[in-house]
């Protein structure tokens, strides 16, 4: 097993098209890092260059301790499950399997016995004799990680391995794949677009948009602590609710949102940070479950406002309620067995001990270094 | 109760007879299919019916009044004439030895010229294509005079080398472009991961995309094959050796002007027929679709 390093690794593509600006990751040895973001970030990008499949523009990357940037994908002991699964459809599961153990010379006792253990693991054992075409979509998935297992490669490479699954086998795939990591002990890089596999599944995450690194950090510390407002939109589901608005000093701080929407007093810790801001335009963000019905013991802090239900939608064991604000839609995420018809109005409790604050004008975390 | 059960014995009558309308509809409509394909196989069947007629004659009659396939005193007297006292193999080996290369080559440049052009960018990428297909615009016989003109100059008039050449760059544009074509509906990702699993670019291309790419091989090798086999105009410009002579070029022998030599004609014809009939059998097995069925998610 082995670590894998880019140093200010980026890709050009003809015409000037850049996909993936001065990347700087160091992946530890069994590590499982997942590369996050929406589409066109650059994620997969990042991936194939790993991978070998895509070349270098410039900056270096390590396998181990091996500069790679030149060397063929066969020869960077990798092993890469793509999106599509992309199996030969010609040859048995048993032969996709066995196929790189083949071209890499392995005896046959070898090969059966790496591929009836990978198989075992996987659960696909009675399907080694059929075609791609006759497994369903979930089997094909399995198909497509025995073959990356088999190799017991340096690193694996996941390219949104889950994506074409329907939601259920997803969260079964997902559990697997983590299990697997553990069973094997290996370095893991897996990309996908789907945050709450990174947030489930990932050691570090790192979250990428337009070519470019917007911050690495274990699940709970992106979630907690994003460095910018894009991080703190895409992590978390429902999305982070942003306000837009002014700090006001009076005295306390307060945050009071353009066009006379919600006013929300601004908790004494923020004022080394924030109390120099008065007058200046920011983004307050705060996530759905941080906006709770007032019940009346809250911290004392005056962020109570009453607010229009727009739309309820009960989830079982939470509600999620929508609103409009002045600046945004606003969704709440509340754990109270409540049905409210559209148009009730509610005193909602913001707890802003827990809000974010971003600039206006780079959106950078004010809150946050 | 009754009426309830009136109600869907009613309802099952109407739908009952519905379904008969349907049948008979089906009926009708699979009758004059059959009528037409019939109609459209006799069509097809007749001129060769009518050869293998002419074939098992006695003497040389070209025309008959007699509508049987087996005419009286039928004979094989063709054949063995044909076999026995003409050059008919020499003609044979000569034409089965230059089909088989410029379908050897024109399998191997296509597949691999096709592969190019579906798989990498390249300066003057585009123009190439609309080059070849250029060169398909152009009537065969129009390009006779300047290959004549390039074969002289070259030396290699009455020889194999120079009618191969002239068949193979006459087949390979069409035969690229739907290589091309199909390689492009074989996802690279197949590629990618067999190059990944330890493949070279080129291993990756016989082991994965080639297997794959089977139904375009096999139109690849039945177009060379009868560009060649069957060609008379472009072979009687360069092949001036009787020595050299191919099959279409070796029955023209068997015309004359006074008395042409109806029987070998016919049962020349009829043996030409065979390999092209055979090879096409042959290959077709291999002409399937869905190869690529099951391996990216469709």
């Amino acid at each position: 097993m082995a670590g894998v390093k880019l140093v200010n690794v980026s890709k050009v593509y003809e015409g000037g098209i850049s996909a993936a600006k001065d990347i700087n990751i160091a992946v530890e040895d069994k590590e499982f890092l997942v590369l996050v973001g929406p589409s066109g970030c650059g994620k997969t990008t990042v991936l194939r260059m790993i991978a070998g499949l895509e070349e270098i523009t410039s900056g270096e990357l390590y396998i181990g301790d091996k500069l790679m940037n030149d060397v063929p994908p066969k020869d960077r002991d990798i092993a890469m499950v793509f999106q599509n699964y992309a199996l030969y459809p010609h040859m048995t599961v048993y032969d996709n399997m066995a196929f790189g153990l083949k071209l890499r010379k392995f005896t046959k006792p070898e090969i059966e016995e790496r591929v009836t253990e990978a198989a075992e693991i996987l659960g696909i054992r009675d399907y080694l004799s059929r075609k791609p075409k006759a497994l369903s979509g979930g089997q094909r998935q399995r198909v497509a990680l025995g073959r990356a297992i088999v190799r017991k490669p340096k690193v694996f490479l996941f390219d949104e391995p889950l994506s074409n699954l329907d939601a259920k086998m997803r969260v079964q795939m997902r559990a697997e794949i983590s299990k697997l990591h553990r069973r094997l002990d290996a370095t893991m890089i897996y990309v996908t677009h789907d945050q709450v596999e990174g947030m489930t599944m990932g050691d570090r995450i790192v979250v990428m948009k337009d070519g470019v690194i917007q911050q690495v950090g274990k699940p709970l510390e992106l979630y907690n602590g994003p460095t910018n407002k894009f991080v703190a939109g895409f992590i978390g589901t429902p999305a982070m609710n942003f306000f837009e608005g002014k700090i006001r000093k009076e005295r306390r701080l307060y945050f009071e949102e353009t066009g006379g929407g919600v006013r929300l007093e601004i908790p004494g810790s923020y004022e080394p940070k924030l109390g120099g801001m008065a007058g200046k335009e920011v983004y307050l963000g705060i996530r759905p479950e941080h906006i709770q019905l007032d019940e009346g013991k809250k911290g004392g802090l005056d962020s109570t406002w009453p607010l229009k239900v727009e739309i309820s939608e009960p989830m079982g064991n939470e509600v999620y309620l929508y609103f409009e604000s002045r600046t945004s839609q606003i969704v709440s995420r509340v754990t109270a067995v409540i049905d409210p018809k559209p148009g009730t109005e509610l005193k909602m409790y913001f707890d802003t001990t827990r809000a974010h604050f971003f600039s206006k004008e780079n959106e950078s975390s004010l809150s946050f270094d | 109760m009754d009426r309830g059960y009136g109600k869907m014995n009613s309802k099952s009558g109407i739908r009952h007879s519905n379904s008969k309308i349907v049948n008979l509809r089906s009926k009708i409509f699979s009758y004059i299919l059959y009528f037409l394909i019939i109609g459209f196989t006799l069509v097809v069947l007749y001129p060769i019916i009518n050869v293998l007629s002419i074939s098992l004659r006695p003497g040389d009659r070209l025309l008959s009044t007699s509508l049987r396939i087996i005419p009286d005193g039928a004979t094989f007297h063709a054949y063995m004439e044909l076999f026995t006292q003409t050059p008919f193999l020499l003609w044979f080996w000569n034409s089965s030895v230059i089909a088989a290369t410029v379908t050897v080559t024109g399998v191997a440049l296509a597949s691999t010229a096709g592969y190019a052009f579906s798989r990498f960018n390249f300066y003057g990428k585009k123009s190439a294509m609309v080059g070849l297909l250029v060169t398909q615009m152009f009537p065969p016989t129009m390009l006779l005079l300047p290959m004549y003109i390039m074969l002289l100059k070259l030396h290699l008039i009455n020889s194999y080398f120079g009618i191969i050449i002239i068949y193979t760059s006459t087949a390979l544009p069409f035969c690229v472009w739907q290589m091309k074509g199909y390689y492009d509906t074989i996802p690279f990702s197949l590629e990618e991961s067999a190059r990944i699993d330890g493949s070279t670019r080129w291993g990756a291309f016989t082991k994965i995309v080639l297997p794959l790419a089977a139904p375009a091989l096999v139109i690849t090798a039945l177009f060379s094959f009868m560009t060649a086999w069957a060609e008379y105009v472009v072979a009687a410009q360069v092949l001036q050796d009787t020595s050299l002579f191919t099959l279409p070029l070796g029955l023209k022998q068997f015309e004359a002007s006074m008395s042409t030599q109806w029987g070998l004609y016919a049962a020349g014809s009829l043996i030409i027929s065979i390999p092209a009939v055979a090879l096409f059998l042959f290959l077709s097995r291999w002409l399937i679709s869905g190869l690529t069925l099951g391996s990216v998610k469709g």
